[in-house]
């Protein structure tokens, strides 16, 4: 633990107190007209009534949605600014969520009937294969942090122009534009049943790897010293990227900047040990997603905005922040 | 007394139709047509006619005239379905960009336009025939009417399109009779996408199908289309008859069935849902696709054939 790390244990438990004030009042806010008090009895003890159908089967499946998909992106922005050393490193940045994207959209183009699971795989793939191409660039030494992070930009750009391309050439494509915005209107539970055994894996596996990828934040031959096989070790942490930041994409479209943000956030929080890092990323992600969706729900009530749309107002200003605050320091 | 009124409009507008007809005959020489953004000078009965937008083709089919080209969006069998029958034309492209060249290719001799697809192009437009621009996608009922009379007087025979309206709204007229007086239920047209719902309010082209038949549109408000809804929102809406509009292929509306809020709808739990095609009721406008979203609710709503 670096010498900034400040009681990380205290931290984390106040971010996850205003996750749980996240949570509450995701349940209790909504267009129809139930009160908050009666939101929150309801959410206590459920009946038959309507009313706790709308808490139970629309408001909850929504908000816990948010809390998996923000835990999954979150940690996914951790694993990838580790594994390339790159602060700008992030699945949207390096066009992980783009490539998930172009393949869900070619998709359901050629099978229109796909749904549901079905849009697992193709994202998998899709990701896999920008990931797959990043991570050969990172390991392959050709490249420093900055050209990187240009080479991730450019393919971004490559492959969002492909999605708009499908999109004008294909109209019954233009039905998917609110869920390439990045939105969380269709959570209902099977798709946060769909997502959670991802979250729980990929999580789990990458604070049970925390220790080794750790080392990949060292430079090769640190690593090689310590008797790490980066290339094995990098592999493993790029596939927990894809998986985590693929099931997003699958379940809510592609949602930016909580990849990017979380993990500069958690570490000026609470320092650089990798652990730490990830167990608050998983707080502090979902934290910020559920806020972002809450927002976009009240701003232009009662209609919606997409949450990826907030994400992307509140988060290009803070990241923004934050790389000026580092130059300041 | 309404009615009397109506019937008496009719009669008025026939007469002034016979009386514009022997006027129309009497003069080819330039007539000026208003449109929405501007005036365009117009000599002659144009032949060559390219429509960029489905109710401009539809209006010119009212009008017997065979448009020469169409935005058709690249999909023949939408244009069948639009007019009931195949006719001969050539491809312009999509409707949001349609291809300039091609559009120059056919010569044509009137270009019918949307203010808010194509008003970017419109002097590209001009420079190729004359062009008139007019509210399609953002068009009401009345819009779309009036529209038929403008783009009859374009072609040169502003009589026919007076007619046209006529017959069209005696044809409307004896669809609502045969709706039931005092109906107060409140009607929506939801469009069912992959993820969500988009809610067509009072404002849009069937929104104000449903004002012109006597029916209450669930959502009063002057924006058309409210999309990204939630089933959510839905509840909150709580419309008493629902109308959802599916493409072929998967939508929200078979995820939305599973779920025990769906059931809180007041026209699910009266079984008041009714699926209808996309393309008629949301992509479609026009007087013949007016006449069918009122025979269409006449006979899922209210069982007469």
């Amino acid at each position: 633990m670096t010498d900034r790390a400040r009681h990380p244990v205290l931290i984390g438990a106040l971010c996850f107190l205003l996750l749980v004030g996240v949570l509450i009042a995701g349940v209790s806010f909504g267009a129809s007209g139930l009160s908050v008090g009666n939101a929150l009895r309801l959410l206590a003890v459920p009946d038959t009534s309507p009313e706790s159908a709308l808490v139970w089967e629309v408001r909850l499946p929504r908000v816990v949605l948010a809390m998996l998909v923000g835990a999954n992106l979150a940690i996914a922005g951790v694993l990838i600014q580790t594994l390339t050393r790159n602060p700008l490193a992030s699945p949207q940045t390096f066009g992980i969520n783009a490539g998930a994207s172009l393949a869900i959209v070619a998709c359901l183009i050629a099978f229109p009937s796909l749904k549901g699971a079905g849009t697992v795989g193709p994202a998998f793939a899709g990701a896999a294969a920008v990931g797959l191409a990043m991570w050969a660039l990172s390991v392959s030494g050709v490249m420093n942090e900055l050209k990187l992070a240009l080479a991730g930009v450019s393919i971004q750009l490559v492959l969002s122009a492909l999605v708009q391309a499908i999109l004008i050439a294909n109209n019954a494509a233009q039905d998917i534009v609110y869920w390439l915005a990045g939105s969380l209107t269709a959570a209902q539970w099977p798709k946060v049943w769909l997502i959670l055994p991802f979250t729980l894996i990929g999580g789990g596996l990458a604070l049970a790897g925390a220790r080794h990828f750790g080392v990949l934040a060292l430079d090769q031959t640190t690593g090689l010293s310590l008797g790490q096989n980066a290339r094995y070790t990098g592999g493993l942490a790029a596939i927990l990227i894809v998986v985590l930041a693929g099931s997003a994409v699958a379940v809510c479209g592609p949602i930016g900047f909580i990849g990017l943000l979380v993990p500069h956030i958690v570490r000026r929080l609470a320092g650089g040990d990798l652990a730490v890092v990830l167990v608050l990323s998983a707080i502090v992600g979902p934290l910020l997603l559920g806020t972002a969706d809450l927002f976009g729900r009240i701003v232009v009530f009662p209609a919606e905005m997409p949450v990826g749309v907030v994400t992307a107002l509140i988060g290009a200003p803070a990241f923004l922040a934050i790389l000026y605050g580092r130059r300041a320091r | 007394m309404s009615r009397l009124t109506r019937r008496s409009f009719s009669l008025a507008v026939v007469i002034a139709a016979f009386a514009g007809a022997s006027f129309a005959k009497a003069e080819d020489g330039p007539r000026t047509i208003e449109h929405r953004l501007g005036t365009t000078e117009l000599r002659g009965k144009p032949q060559r006619v390219v429509a960029l937008e489905f109710s401009f083709v539809q209006a010119l089919d009212a009008l017997g005239v065979a448009p020469a080209g169409i935005a058709d969006d690249n999909q023949t069998k939408r244009i069948e379905q639009l007019l009931g029958k195949t006719i001969d034309y050539a491809s312009v492209g999509t409707r949001l960009e349609p291809n300039l060249e091609l559009i120059s290719n056919l010569a044509p001799d009137l270009i019918i336009a949307d203010e808010i697809r194509h008003s970017a192009i419109y002097q590209q437009l001009g420079s190729i025939a004359p062009t008139i621009v007019l509210n399609s996608w953002e068009g009401d009922y009345e819009t779309i009417k009036a529209s038929v009379v403008t783009i009859a007087d374009a072609l040169g025979d502003r009589a026919r399109g007076e007619q046209a309206l006529a017959e069209h709204e005696a044809r409307i007229a004896a669809l609502v009779a045969r709706i039931p007086k005092g109906e107060e239920r409140r009607i929506l047209l939801a469009v069912a996408t992959p993820d969500a719902m988009s809610l067509h309010t009072s404002a849009s082209f069937t929104g104000s199908v449903f004002k012109a038949m006597g029916l209450t549109p669930a959502i009063e408000t002057s924006d058309p289309v409210e999309s990204g809804a939630g089933l959510e929102r839905l509840v909150s809406v709580a419309p008493d008859i629902l109308l959802v509009a599916t493409d072929p292929g998967g939508t929200v509306l078979d995820q939305w069935q599973d779920n025990a809020v769906w059931n809180a709808i007041p026209a699910v739990r009266n079984k008041m849902v009714f699926e209808v095609g996309r393309n008629q009721f949301s992509r479609f406008r026009g007087l013949k696709t007016a006449e069918m979203i009122a025979g269409e609710v006449l006979a899922k709503v209210y069982d007469a054939k």
